[in-house]
Parts: structure tokens; C-alpha cells; sequence
């Protein structure tokens, strides 16, 4: 065989496949343009097979033909692939996205407005260096009334419309305040501790749940007063408020608590001008307290001359209701209707 | 309690602002709730005197009559039956006024023109009378024209006051005028009330009394008065009592309410002719005997219930009703008055165990003042005289065998700064207590208080502490931080609560906090009605049992979000369920639960199902690694009334039982006319919290892995897991993971069967594993597996 007609046909195949390769649209259709001239049956190796049939004195020219028509093969080759990657980059870039759908959101769960006010609430006082204390939410009469100072037979017990399980002898409790009792009948002073927790009344109407929340807190120490009561509370309030809420303190009534107190905060809605949310007072009652009635330490075995101490309880739902727009009705908390229950943030 | 402004500022010599005595009230312990102004108004509504009165022509019930008005003679059309004549005096609404919603024009009534309205109490909200319009003639001389409010003195205010329990002396004008003039630094010296006339016999020789039971009544004290004339009380006395909330009655009844209001002190007013024997018994009722009270209920009675008694019957509750057989009527000329002070405990049981409350059990239960009967007799007598004539009999009746004497309470200035954590003057609180009505004596170390009998709530030196804080206000005292001992921290469940809740929520479940108690039937129908816990006074039957699961209240739920039309439901609760275990307390248990139903997240087009078993099964076996740090062991449990028998599977940890996961029984569902499917799970959340584990992480692989697959094709009936599980035995310890990725079932697959095919990790610590290593130990591992199962790889 010639050689220089061997080496005109490399030239041939070399512009033959730069032709074809011009006209394909995949890579993979490029590659297999390539193996069909350069691939173990492809026309060039099987050419190349002649190579060896050759004189010696053609074969290094030959050669080299072979070689730069492999390399021109593999050049357009990669040459083409690059321009269909650009080609491809290119009109991803411009390709049209209706961007005006909605994204594809992870589900988040939540925690209940109960849980997030009730969690606040206590991080204020364990911050100040309270405990966290619970007890069961099936009380003794005693623990319940008994010990708080609440005689048989006394109008104090209207105060609180009990659910019975024997009556006179357990209940669903009525408040958190046993726990107070369970505390201190555990441990000697001094006391430090909060307590969340559900208490049950015999009450159910708009504005009243057979089911609600309280926190119980308790100091109890050798020099504390009614002034670190309101040092403490209004730090409280300050935490759950803003700073600039304003409070008072009224006396009241409690049968554990000896003086007792009623503190109120400027209504949050109206600013103290009167509104519906305050009935129209500018104020809203936040919570109860009080200095730890000596019969209520006397019956626990703490003396009273030693130590002093106070208690304050507050309703975690009222705060809710407070901290949140749209819980128009008490009972909203306790039907966990979904639609309800997406609402509350920390 | 309500309370008229006008009346405490006559009791207390003195007329503050009445919005200023409301605060000073309230930031003393007496909480205003509301104060509200009555008695104004009333524009253009004035005295009018009838000049002329002439029958309708045409309209048989109606009046044509003319009055003067004060600015000139009007017609006037008026239907009222008591329509007077001539000079009588009437309360007109001129044109222009409004009467409730009615605001008077110039119009014709059936033909007359009417240029105006006569008024009844009632269409002035200043009494209940509505039986005809108010003739004035007596109640008022002021001209025509006089505007109604001043003509009938009209303005008042009246407090609305929430009374505590321990301030039983606060529920009375007299009581809360003392508090006023203590307020505002004013002696208290009210005007001593006009004496009755006497005559005829002494009381004692007209009635007896037998007072058997000291310990239930310590003092019953009467007086008599006879030739009284029953009739209506003036416009003044009825339009307070109206304003008190009080129906006026007649002049008799009238008088009593007018003291119970005055003094606190309940009275209890006898026709004396229907006394038997003219003689009062004060004695235990026996059991089982009985009385009609005036409310015409028979009542039945206990040994510990307090009855008065004349010669022959019970004749009143005492301290709560009167009977019906002896009380006042029209015809009544004779009265037997009783002012007692009865044991307050006893009231109380008696007034629970009727469940009968009266104003008067009201006041004895919280404990009046013993010592007040004499003076309250003689403004009784001195009032009921004057109203309706009659004489009072000389004397009193008096059993009083242990008289209550005041209780001496100390007061050391000095506890009271440590308790309050602020001075108040020794001098100070002399004066606080004075003005309560206490003598005061002793050093100002400490001091010595004789408490009135009016405080019955006074016996300790804390309350003396309280009296005076209150005074003074707490407004006073100045704020301070506490110096708080650290403490060990131990709130374990509370801390475990609030982790669950956290790790709940990263999963995507919403909290729900429901009612602990839910209908007993539905916990029966669930297969959890043993050891319930029920509630003996429910408020209603769907609420009377104690949760023994909180997977009803998560279904309650359930039901009602599908009632509301909300698809998607995937709540979780934490909270304590209840189990009687027969101890004084029932055992209370944390647990953590879960319920789930609608359809999976997606997106626009796509659609993923509906969430079924498999989707509890990972949420409840993910929350218990991400608790405790360990994969949760399951096994088919089948005989749970409260999930399907199928698909319910027991979560074990550690070899323990831990909770419950699977599909809601669907006769749950059903029993629930819930039209769609839900899963769910429930845990013992402390049980699991105790075995929590430290965290670690393991060395990180340096070399690379080899991946290799097999499919194995088996019965439709045989589970995964113990293939899966024997191929991780076969295949260690090179592989570290082997995990299903397909099951197949269809073409290729013969009927019956499917195809499990799984996916192993093979990797080493030491070196870069070679094919012919893994080949080899993945063929011997599926070979073993083929053998143990007798199964064929696809």
C-alpha cells in the first residue's frame, strides 16, 4: 500500500469525523463518534493495523500521520464536548423559572402557648436562683387545705370550687400551694423554689377552665420581708412586661399568706386608660402573694420566729392570654385545634 | 357587696370624693370592684302637678290629663290604672327627655295629642314598681318643674366590693363607714338612732325563751312590738334598697333588710300571733325531722342542724331561713324580732348540707359581731316604729349565758419591721388600731390590743401585722432584692418534660395540652378502665374519669379538628396520666404521646400519602434514640383494644417496655364517628429518661468502603428484620452497615412473593479493603442467609 494514499486517507477520515462531530448533540453521541475512529474497531486502528506492512523507511512518517490525525480527532472531540457544555451551561442560565411558587417549607412542630409562657415564667426565678419543684396533681385534703390554713368548716374553702376524687379526703388540687407545703415538710430552710403545674376548679365558662396552670414560688430564710416580695415580683414582671410596667400591690386575702397581696400591672392594651381587657380600670390583677402565714410554718415544723418567708402564686394562662393576641377565650388553650396551635412563637 | 356612698358618708359624719374613697378602699383591702353613679340622667323628666284629668273620648283605659310642668300647662295622654286628680304630684318627661329607650316626642295617642309622659319607678330604673306611675304626694313638696333628681334627692353612688372572708365586720354600712373614718384619720361617731316608743306588758311576760343549745346559738336576744300596721316604706327607704340590690317588700321586711345592710347583723322577724304558745325554742333539730322553709320546700334535718322552735314546731333554719307558717304578712300587728349570733360553723354545715345560702347564713357563717344585739334591737324598734306605728314591749329578752368577751393580742413594733421589712411608729399603730375600734395600751415594745368583737378574725399577732400593713399601704414599703441561698438543683421531670417537648417538636409535632380528664367510657372502650381514678362531683359524665392514657385526649383531639375540616393532624402531649394503685395517692405516671392523621408534607403536584403506621414507627423510634441515645427494640404486640391487632408493635429499650406504637384500633375511631385513620404512639417518658446514655462519637473511617447489594426473594408473609438482622450477624465485622433500600413486588417477581433487597457497607479500620476480600465474605454471608431461611437471591 501507498503510503502517502495511507496518509491522504488519515487526512480524510480526520476531516470526515471533524464533519459529523459539528452536527451531534450529546456527548455521548461525540464519544461514540470517537470510538468508531479511534476505538479497538474504530476505522483509524484498524488502519493503523496496515502500519506494520509498511516499509521501514514510511513508517515513521506514517507513524506520525496516524499520530496527528488521532490527535485532531481527539482535540475536535473534547473540542465539540466543551462547546456542548457551554452551549448546556449557557442555557441553564437562561432557561425560565416561574419563581413565583412557593418554596418547599421543612414542618416545624411547636410547643403549646401554655408550655412557652410556663418555661419564661419559670427561667425568670431559676435564674434568680429558685428550684424547680412539682408534686402530684392528685392532693390529701390536707396538704391541700389542711396545711394551708384553710379551717374546716370555713368560708375561706368557697374561695376555691374543688373537684373531688373522696371528698374531704383527696381532690384534684385546687392550686399549686401544696407543693409549697410538700417542700418545706422535705427540707429546713431556707426554701427556694417555683412550681408549674396543672390545678383543676369545679368552674367552666368563657373566662374559666376546669383545667388551668399555676406557678407557685416560695422563699423562705431567716430575714426575708414583704420588701423582697416586691423586690422580686416586680423583677419579675419587669422580665415578663417590659421594663416599664408599672404595678401595685393591694391588700387581699389568702388563708396561707399573712399579709396578703394582690399585685396588678398597668393594663398592657390600654396603657392604664381603661379598656375592655381592664373592665375599664387601667389594670389588670396578675397574680397573688403574700408573707407565709406563721400557723402555715408552725404546721410544717419550721419556727416562725426564726424564719419568714413568701409565697406568690400566678395563673400561667392569664399571662398567656396576655403575652398573645387572639386567645379570645380560655377555652381556645384546651382544644388544640391545629389552626390554633401554629400561632404561638417563643 | 354593694354599698351606697351616701349612706357610709351619713354613717361617717364626712363626704370624701367618691372616686378617691373607692382607691383609698380598694388599697386597703376592700376591692372596689366597680363604682357605678345612679339617680341621673334624668333631663327634662321634673315634678308635674295634675291640673286636670278628663276619660279619653274614644279609648276607655286612658286618661286625657293636664299638667303643669314648670314651664307651662301640657297635655298628656296617660294609660295608668292609679292615674290621680287634681294637685296631686307626678313625675313627667317632658318632650325631649328619654325614658329607658324612649324618647318623648309630641304625639297623638288614639287621637289626643300628648305632649309628654307620666313615669313609673320601674321606667326610671329607681325602683321595681311598675304596677302604675309614681305618685309623689308626700314624698316630696317641690314645685312643678323641680327636676326629679333633686326632688327626690336621687344621687348616689354605689361600690361594688369584693369582701374577703376574714373581714366579716366590712359586710355592712357601719362597717365599711369605721373603715372610712380610719382611713381618713376621722374619730368614728355615728348618730345614735331614735328610740321605739314602749308600752304595755314588759317582753318578758308576752313571750319565753328556751335557749337549749348555747353552743350552737351563745346569744338570742328579742324584742316584741305590737299594733304594727303593715304598709309600703317611703320612696327614700325603697330606692336605697333598690340600689343595694334588695326587693323593697313592705315596711316590716323592709326595716330587717335595712339593718342586716346597716349593721351586718342578720334579724329574723316573727308574727307573734303564729308563734305557738307565744315561746321560742333554740334546739339541735332530731334527725330526719323536717320543715317547710319560706322558700315552700320541705326540708329534712340532721342532729347537727340549729333550729328555732315555738311551742309545738320548728319554725325557722336558724341563721339561714325563716318557715313559712310563722313569717310576716299583710295581716301581721304583732312581731317577735330575733337578733341571735349563731356558732358560724354550724351555719355553715347546715347551709352546705341544704345547700340553701341566704344573706343571713352568709353573714352568720362568716361570724357578726356577738356584742352588737342591743343597739341593733333599739334601732330596729326606734325604725320599725316609726315606719308603721305600734309600741315596743319594755325590755329585752336576752340569753347570753357566756357572754364573748374581746381577745387580748399583742403587737411588738419591732416584728412587725421584720416581717414587713420597714418601720411604722409604735405611735402610728396605735392610732391604726384604735381607729378599728380596739383599746390599745401596753409599751412600745409591745403592744397590748383588746380586740373588738367585730373582728372576729383578729387573733394573732400576724393579723395585727396585716392591720396595720394595710393601713399604712403597701405602697410604702420599698422594694428589695432577697440575698438567695444557692441551692442543688433537682427537677428532673420537670427537666425531662421540657426535653421531650423539644426533641417532639424538631420532629415536627405540634403540643397539645388537654384535659386530664376525659369520658370514662371512652377508656373502657380503649382497654384502659382499670384503676381509674373518678371524680366524685364531675362538672358533666364526659368529664368524670382521670386519664389513664393521653392518647384519649389526643383523639378528642382528633375528632375535633376533623369536625372543623382540618386535614392534617400530628399533635404530641406530655403530661401525667392516673392509676389507682389503691394507696391514699394515686400513682402519677409522665408519659409522652403522639397522634397523627391526614396526609405527608408535599409539595405542589407531588404527592406523598397519607402518614400511616410507618410514620409513627419512625418518629417514635427516632424521639427515643434522640432521648436516650439508643435505638429502640420493637415487637408485635396484638391484643391492645386500642390498636389494630396488626399493626401495633411494644417499644422495648434495655429489655424494659418503654410504650406502645401503632395504628389506632379502628373501632376506636369508629366508637368516635371519626371517618379517617390515625397512628400513634404512646411512652413512659421518666422510665425512659433514666436511661439515657452519654453521647459519643466514634473515630471517623479513614479508608474507603465498598458497597455491595443483594436481593433476596421471599414469601409475602416473612418480615424483614430478621433477614436483615441475620445478614448483619453473617456479614461482620467488615460490613458496619446493612440497611434494606427496596421492596419489590410485580413483573419479574412471581405471585406471593417480593423482593428484599439490601444494601452492605463493607470498610476497615486498617486498610484499603480489595475486591476479592469483600467478594468473598459477602458470598459466604448470603449463603448463610439463603441456608438459615431457605430463601433464593434475585
Amino acid at each position: 500500500m501507498d503510503p502517502q494514499e495511507i496518509i491522504n486517507d488519515l487526512q480524510h477520515l480526520a476531516d470526515r469525523f471533524d464533519d459529523s462531530v459539528s452536527a451531534l448533540a450529546t456527548e455521548q453521541q461525540i464519544r461514540d463518534l470517537q470510538a468508531s475512529f479511534l476505538g479497538k474497531k474504530g476505522e483509524i486502528t484498524i488502519l493503523q493495523k496496515l502500519l506494520g506492512k509498511l516499509p521501514g523507511e514510511s513508517r515513521k512518517e506514517v507513524g506520525q500521520a496516524f499520530n496527528q490525525a488521532k490527535q485532531r480527532i481527539t482535540t475536535a472531540a473534547g473540542d465539540a464536548i466543551d462547546g456542548l457544555v457551554n452551549r448546556e451551561a449557557s442555557e441553564y442560565l437562561d432557561r425560565h423559572t416561574d419563581l413565583t411558587l412557593p418554596g418547599r417549607a421543612p414542618r416545624m412542630g411547636r410547643m403549646h402557648p401554655i408550655t412557652l409562657v410556663m418555661y419564661d415564667i419559670v427561667d425568670v426565678f431559676v435564674s434568680m436562683g429558685f428550684d424547680v419543684a412539682l408534686g402530684p396533681e392528685i392532693e390529701t385534703d390536707l396538704y391541700n387545705f389542711g396545711k394551708l390554713n384553710f379551717p374546716d368548716d370555713h368560708p375561706a374553702r368557697d374561695m376555691q370550687d374543688t373537684l373531688f376524687i373522696k371528698e374531704g379526703k383527696t381532690l384534684l388540687r385546687t392550686h399549686t400551694s401544696p407543693v409549697q407545703i410538700r417542700t418545706m415538710l422535705e427540707k429546713p430552710p431556707p426554701i427556694q423554689i417555683v412550681a408549674p403545674g396543672a390545678v383543676y376548679r369545679r368552674d367552666d365558662d368563657p373566662t374559666h377552665s376546669p383545667m388551668f396552670f399555676q406557678v407557685e414560688g416560695l422563699l423562705v430564710d431567716e430575714g426575708v420581708t414583704f420588701a423582697h416580695l416586691k423586690g422580686v415580683l416586680e423583677a419579675f414582671l419587669a422580665r415578663i412586661f417590659g421594663r416599664d410596667v408599672r404595678s401595685r400591690f393591694r391588700p387581699s386575702f389568702f388563708p396561707f399568706t399573712e399579709p396578703s397581696a394582690e399585685v396588678d400591672i398597668e393594663c398592657i392594651s390600654c396603657k392604664g386608660a381603661g379598656c375592655n381587657l381592664c373592665s375599664g380600670t387601667g389594670w389588670l390583677e396578675i397574680l397573688g402573694s403574700g408573707m407565709v402565714d406563721p400557723h402555715v410554718l408552725e404546721g410544717v415544723g419550721i419556727d416562725p420566729e426564726r424564719y419568714t418567708g413568701f409565697a406568690f402564686g400566678l395563673g400561667v394562662d392569664r399571662i398567656a392570654m396576655l403575652r398573645y393576641e387572639g386567645i379570645s377565650s380560655i377555652r381556645l388553650l384546651y382544644e388544640n385545634d391545629p389552626r390554633f396551635l401554629e400561632a404561638f412563637r417563643r | 357587696m354593694l354599698v351606697s356612698y351616701r349612706w357610709i358618708c351619713e354613717i361617717a359624719g364626712f363626704s370624701p370624693k367618691p372616686e378617691e374613697l373607692g382607691d383609698r378602699l380598694t388599697f386597703s383591702g376592700l376591692e372596689v370592684d366597680e363604682l357605678e353613679s345612679v339617680g341621673n340622667g334624668f333631663d327634662n323628666i321634673v315634678v308635674g302637678v295634675i291640673k286636670s284629668r278628663e276619660p279619653h273620648p274614644t279609648a276607655k283605659k286612658l286618661q286625657c290629663v293636664t299638667v303643669d310642668s314648670g314651664s307651662g300647662v301640657v297635655s298628656v295622654v296617660c294609660g295608668a290604672p292609679n292615674c290621680p286628680g287634681p294637685d296631686s304630684r307626678v313625675v313627667l318627661a317632658r318632650v325631649g327627655a328619654s325614658v329607658g329607650e324612649i324618647t318623648i316626642e309630641p304625639r297623638e295617642i288614639a287621637g289626643v295629642p300628648s305632649e309628654g309622659m307620666l313615669c313609673s319607678e320601674m321606667e326610671l330604673d329607681i325602683g321595681p314598681d311598675q304596677e302604675g306611675i309614681m305618685i309623689l304626694d308626700g314624698e316630696t313638696e317641690a314645685a312643678a318643674g323641680t327636676p326629679i333628681a333633686d326632688a327626690l334627692d336621687l344621687q348616689d353612688w354605689i361600690y361594688s366590693i369584693g369582701i374577703t372572708p376574714n373581714r366579716p365586720d366590712a359586710l355592712s354600712h357601719r362597717g365599711i363607714a369605721r373603715e372610712m373614718a380610719l382611713l381618713y384619720c376621722k374619730p368614728f361617731d355615728p348618730q345614735v338612732p331614735e328610740a321605739a316608743p314602749e308600752g304595755g306588758d314588759p317582753v318578758g311576760g308576752l313571750i319565753k325563751v328556751d335557749l337549749v343549745d348555747p353552743e350552737g346559738c351563745p346569744r338570742y336576744a328579742a324584742v316584741v312590738i305590737t299594733g304594727v300596721k303593715v304598709g309600703t316604706s317611703p320612696f327614700s327607704l325603697r330606692y336605697r334598697l333598690h340600689n343595694l340590690g334588695v326587693r323593697p317588700i313592705s315596711n316590716l321586711v323592709d326595716v330587717t333588710n335595712l339593718i342586716l345592710l346597716e349593721y351586718g347583723q342578720p334579724l329574723h322577724a316573727f308574727d307573734l300571733d303564729r308563734v305557738a304558745d307565744a315561746r321560742i325554742v333554740v334546739r339541735r333539730a332530731s334527725d330526719g325531722e323536717t320543715m317547710k322553709t319560706l322558700d315552700e320546700l320541705e326540708r329534712t334535718f340532721t342532729g347537727d342542724d340549729l333550729l328555732i322552735c315555738d311551742g309545738e314546731r320548728p319554725v325557722a333554719v336558724a341563721g339561714v331561713m325563716g318557715g313559712l307558717d310563722t313569717g310576716i304578712t299583710q295581716e301581721t300587728k304583732n312581731l317577735l324580732i330575733e337578733c341571735a349570733y349563731f356558732n358560724p360553723s354550724m351555719i355553715r354545715r347546715t347551709s352546705k348540707r341544704l345547700k340553701l345560702a341566704s344573706e343571713s347564713s352568709y353573714r352568720f357563717e362568716r361570724g357578726i359581731d356577738p356584742n352588737m344585739a342591743g343597739d341593733v334591737l333599739r334601732s330596729t324598734a326606734g325604725l320599725m316604729c316609726g315606719l308603721a306605728g305600734g309600741t315596743k314591749a319594755p325590755g329585752l329578752v336576752d340569753c347570753y349565758p357566756v357572754p364573748i368577751e374581746r381577745k387580748r393580742v399583742a403587737l411588738r413594733p419591732g416584728r412587725y419591721e421584720s416581717i414587713m421589712g420597714y418601720p411604722v411608729e409604735a405611735q402610728e399603730m396605735r392610732r391604726i388600731l384604735e381607729g378599728l375600734g380596739a383599746v390599745v395600751t401596753g409599751t412600745d415594745d409591745e403592744i397590748s390590743v383588746l380586740v373588738p368583737t367585730n373582728r372576729p378574725d383578729i387573733e394573732r399577732e400576724i393579723d395585727l401585722v396585716e392591720e396595720v400593713a394595710r393601713v399604712v399601704g403597701l405602697d410604702k414599703i420599698p422594694s428589695l432584692l432577697p440575698r438567695i441561698q444557692s441551692c442543688i438543683p433537682d427537677r428532673e421531670e420537670y427537666e425531662a418534660a421540657m426535653r421531650v417537648r423539644q426533641i417532639m417538636v424538631s420532629l415536627g409535632l405540634e403540643e397539645s395540652i388537654s384535659h386530664s380528664f376525659v369520658p370514662e367510657e371512652m377508656l373502657v372502650g380503649m382497654g384502659l378502665g382499670d384503676r381509674v381514678i373518678k371524680i366524685a362531683n364531675p362538672l358533666n359524665s364526659k368529664r368524670a374519669a382521670m386519664r389513664t392514657t393521653l392518647l384519649a385526649g389526643l383523639i378528642e383531639n382528633l375528632k375535633r379538628a376533623t369536625t372543623r375540616y382540618v386535614g392534617m393532624v400530628r399533635q404530641f402531649e406530655v403530661g401525667r396520666t392516673f392509676h389507682d394503685e389503691s394507696g391514699e395517692l394515686p400513682l402519677e405516671v409522665l408519659r409522652v404521646a403522639a397522634v397523627m392523621s391526614g396526609s405527608r408534607d408535599s409539595w405542589i403536584g407531588e404527592d406523598h400519602g397519607s402518614l400511616d403506621f410507618y410514620d409513627a414507627k419512625g418518629i417514635a423510634g427516632a424521639f427515643v434514640k434522640e432521648l436516650t441515645g439508643v435505638d429502640p427494640a420493637f415487637e408485635p404486640v396484638k391484643d391492645l383494644d386500642y390498636m389494630h391487632p396488626n399493626r401495633a408493635l411494644r417499644v422495648f429499650l434495655d429489655g424494659e417496655d418503654v410504650g406502645v406504637v401503632g395504628e389506632v384500633h379502628p373501632k376506636i375511631l369508629t366508637d368516635q364517628k371519626l371517618g379517617r385513620g390515625a397512628v400513634g404512639f404512646e411512652m413512659d417518658a421518666m422510665k425512659l429518661w433514666g436511661m439515657r446514655r452519654r453521647s459519643a462519637a466514634s473515630p471517623l473511617h479513614e479508608f474507603p468502603p465498598m458497597v455491595r447489594d443483594v436481593a433476596f426473594l421471599v414469601e409475602e408473609s416473612r418480615d424483614a428484620a430478621p433477614i436483615e438482622d441475620a445478614l448483619r450477624v453473617a456479614c461482620a465485622p467488615l460490613a458496619t452497615s446493612v440497611s434494606l433500600f427496596d421492596v419489590y413486588r410485580g413483573k419479574g417477581i412471581e405471585d406471593g412473593k417480593k423482593s428484599l433487597a439490601f444494601s452492605v457497607l463493607y470498610r476497615s479500620r486498617e486498610k484499603t479493603l480489595t475486591d476479592e476480600e469483600v467478594d468473598a465474605i459477602h458470598r459466604a454471608a448470603i449463603d448463610q442467609v439463603k441456608t438459615e431461611f431457605g430463601v433464593l437471591t434475585r
